[in-house]
């Protein structure tokens, strides 16, 4: 396709705010409207704007699916620990955590269930807007 | 060790997901698939002995309790069916791989598998309604999975026809369980069979209205009369070893849920219609398979064919159930008896059509002949497994077609009975039209075309654990018959699944000291 000035100046400004707005929506998702996989729809909003202001070539190399593969271990691996724990498979765990800094504060394993949901969303769209837009596929051949 | 109950699940689970990562390894792939396999079946051998000891286990996911959260079961049937699941789940994946081709390896073939078997598996252990539609769900997706891996044209045709007819099944059973929810307020099987026990007039009426379409759903899966169109069409075109799965643990899975459905779960006044409409549908079932069966002249279409009949020997168990008490039991015993049964021999028949068609380069009977003189073995091995599935004695077929014969007698259901019978004649027919043509004759070629050998070994054992089934059935009839009580007598499920108050955790204490 024609490669629009107009586009590329816009998603110079448009991507890293939508980069940012899905790490926002993301960290808020636990108490309020938001959450993994909206996120992840938005982050894959920015990377289909990259795609169609600056062409296929480099997104396009990036093994896409295997962010998603690895977005289900994350997931998987949120409910393990309450399993080992001696809890059931998914139960819900709660780390607190005392950093010099940032002072007290917990990290329930719900977030790496989400991040999860975020890697998944976000490498399956991206696998398929890759795919649809390439001419030859790197996994036939 | 009520939590490990959700092994079956979640070992498939995370071995798919290695094994995607490690796409492009085949030997890895092949070696971590084979451990995963045979570790979760010893797994689910125990959990078997287990319950047959210690009575059903239950837990509910993520610190819940009963009603609410979802519930993993194990009783007897569930703890039998994931045995069958992963024992035949082992024996196919050594088979695929000799067949399998290496584009199809690349194609994630290993991952789907165990995408197939997670959602097989999560069907036989869940004792929640919408969670057994999930898991229809994943299983759906590793089947369209397998069936098109390669991607070759007369694949994707077939496959694009079997994804359209499962969802509109899958359409159907959402809604079903839709319906269960505003009508029983619940989901929980075993809360559906305590509030379904109590309902009286107009409000049992709708709910087996509601309990019928969930019936249609489950027909549909199984391939019982009149919707079992899509099945003789798409099993043949499953690669080579993996449609030995399908036509093993697919249809099954349907039964099984027919079963655990509308013998456990739906108790209100009426419910027997529906067992009564499943025992036409039976009979019927039985007679198009069969007959579709006579009339195909391709290997693989004769075997899909007869999968349908079967399945109308294990509908006629469940439906004696709507029979008196000493019937009821008798009919599900068989019912559980033949699924078994069948599981082992239609997977071992499908994998030595295999073999079959590796030697002598086609399906259709017309283009093979002389097996029996260039591979004895598997002549061997197809005859045992025929005789087996037309109900010769000693075979386990016999054993599973006497004992449902014999409870259709004592309920008095003569006209079934007698169509079983027919069709038990008829499969033999059938059977002894793919030993002439393909094992007897003139050969077709002079020499066997492919290696076929070490396949043999895999088909082997199935066939062999068939025979042992119908030599020593004493043992297994003792696990169907108490399966079947559990079946029919809710009582210990429900005080398994409903009443537990587990011990509070270490994660849990940690969790009331976490949050705010």
């Amino acid at each position: 396709m024609h490669e629009s000035p107009i586009l590329r100046t816009i998603s110079r400004f448009a991507i890293p705010l939508a980069v940012f707005l899905s790490f926002r929506i993301f960290m808020q998702g636990h108490d309020l409207p938001g959450g993994g996989f909206i996120a992840g729809v938005i982050a894959a909003a920015a990377g289909a704007m990259y795609l169609l202001a600056f062409g296929i070539g480099r997104l396009a190399r990036f093994p896409w699916w295997r962010l998603s593969v690895l977005g289900l271990l994350c997931a998987l691996a949120s409910g393990f620990v309450p399993l080992l724990q001696g809890s059931t498979f998914m139960d819900h765990v709660v780390l607190d955590y005392e950093l010099p800094l940032l002072g007290h504060g917990h990290l329930p394993s719900a977030t790496f269930f989400d991040l999860g949901v975020y890697m998944i969303v976000l490498g399956t769209l991206m696998t398929l807007f890759v795919e649809l837009g390439l001419e030859d596929r790197p996994w036939s051949s | 060790m009520n939590r490990w109950l959700i092994l079956p699940v979640l070992v498939p689970f995370l071995t798919a997901v290695l094994l995607a990562l490690l796409n492009g390894h085949p030997r890895l792939e092949r070696a971590v698939n084979l451990v995963s396999c045979a570790g979760l079946t010893v797994f689910v051998y125990w959990l078997l002995g287990h319950v047959d000891a210690h009575g059903i286990q239950a837990m509910v996911i993520g610190g819940w309790f009963a009603p609410w959260g979802v519930a993993f079961v194990a009783d007897r049937l569930a703890a039998i069916m994931l045995c069958l699941s992963m024992s035949v789940g082992t024996v196919v994946l050594v088979y695929t791989f000799f067949t399998v081709e290496p584009r199809q390896e690349r194609y994630f073939f290993h991952p789907l598998l165990q995408v197939l078997l997670l959602g097989v598996n999560w069907s036989f252990i869940t004792g929640d309604l919408f969670n057994l539609f999930v898991a229809y769900e994943v299983m759906l997706l590793g089947s369209y999975g397998v069936m098109m891996v390669g991607a070759s044209k007369p694949q994707v045709r077939q496959t694009m026809a079997y994804i359209a007819i499962n969802s509109i099944g899958s359409t159907l059973f959402v809604m079903g369980c839709g319906l269960v929810y505003a009508t029983l307020g619940t989901l929980n099987m075993a809360d559906i069979a305590q509030r379904s026990a109590q309902l009286t007039g107009e409000r049992a009426a709708l709910v087996t209205a509601v309990s019928m379409l969930l019936m249609v759903v489950f027909a549909l899966k199984a391939a019982a009369f009149p919707v079992f169109f899509w099945l003789p069409d798409s099993y043949p075109i499953v690669p080579a070893g993996m449609n030995g799965y399908f036509a093993g643990m697919l249809t099954k899975v349907g039964v099984y849920s027919l079963m655990r459905l509308f013998v456990l779960c739906f108790r209100q006044p009426g419910a027997e219609l529906v067992l009564e409409v499943l025992l036409v549908l039976s009979g019927l079932s039985m007679l198009f398979g069969v007959l579709g069966a006579l009339c195909q002249w391709e290997v693989r279409k004769i075997l899909s064919w007869h999968i349908i009949s079967q399945v109308g020997y294990m509908l006629m168990g469940i439906g004696l159930a709507a029979s008196g008490a000493d019937v009821a039991q008798a009919g599900v015993v068989a019912s559980i008896f033949c699924v078994v049964h069948n599981m082992v021999v239609k997977s071992s028949l499908f994998l030595i059509g295999g073999i079959a068609g590796r030697i002598s380069g086609s399906q259709k009977l017309s283009e093979m002949g002389g097996i029996a003189g260039l591979a004895p073995g598997v002549s061997i091995l197809f005859l045992v497994a025929a005789f087996s599935l037309a109900g010769m004695p000693p075979f386990s077929g016999f054993i599973a077609k006497f004992v449902l014969i014999r409870a259709g007698l004592a309920g008095g259901h003569g006209v079934v009975v007698f169509v079983s019978v027919v069709t038990s004649l008829c499969t033999l027919y059938s059977m002894s039209k793919i030993w002439n043509y393909a094992f007897w004759h003139a050969p077709s070629v002079s020499a066997p075309l492919g290696r076929y050998r070490a396949m043999m070994l895999p088909t082997a054992v199935l066939v062999l654990s068939s025979v042992l089934m119908g030599v020593v059935a004493e043992p297994f009839l003792r696990l169907a018959n108490d399966a079947a009580r559990d079946l029919l007598d809710p009582r210990a499920y429900q005080e398994a699944v409903l009443l537990p108050i587990p011990e509070p955790t270490t994660a849990q204490t940690s969790r009331l000291g976490g949050v705010p």
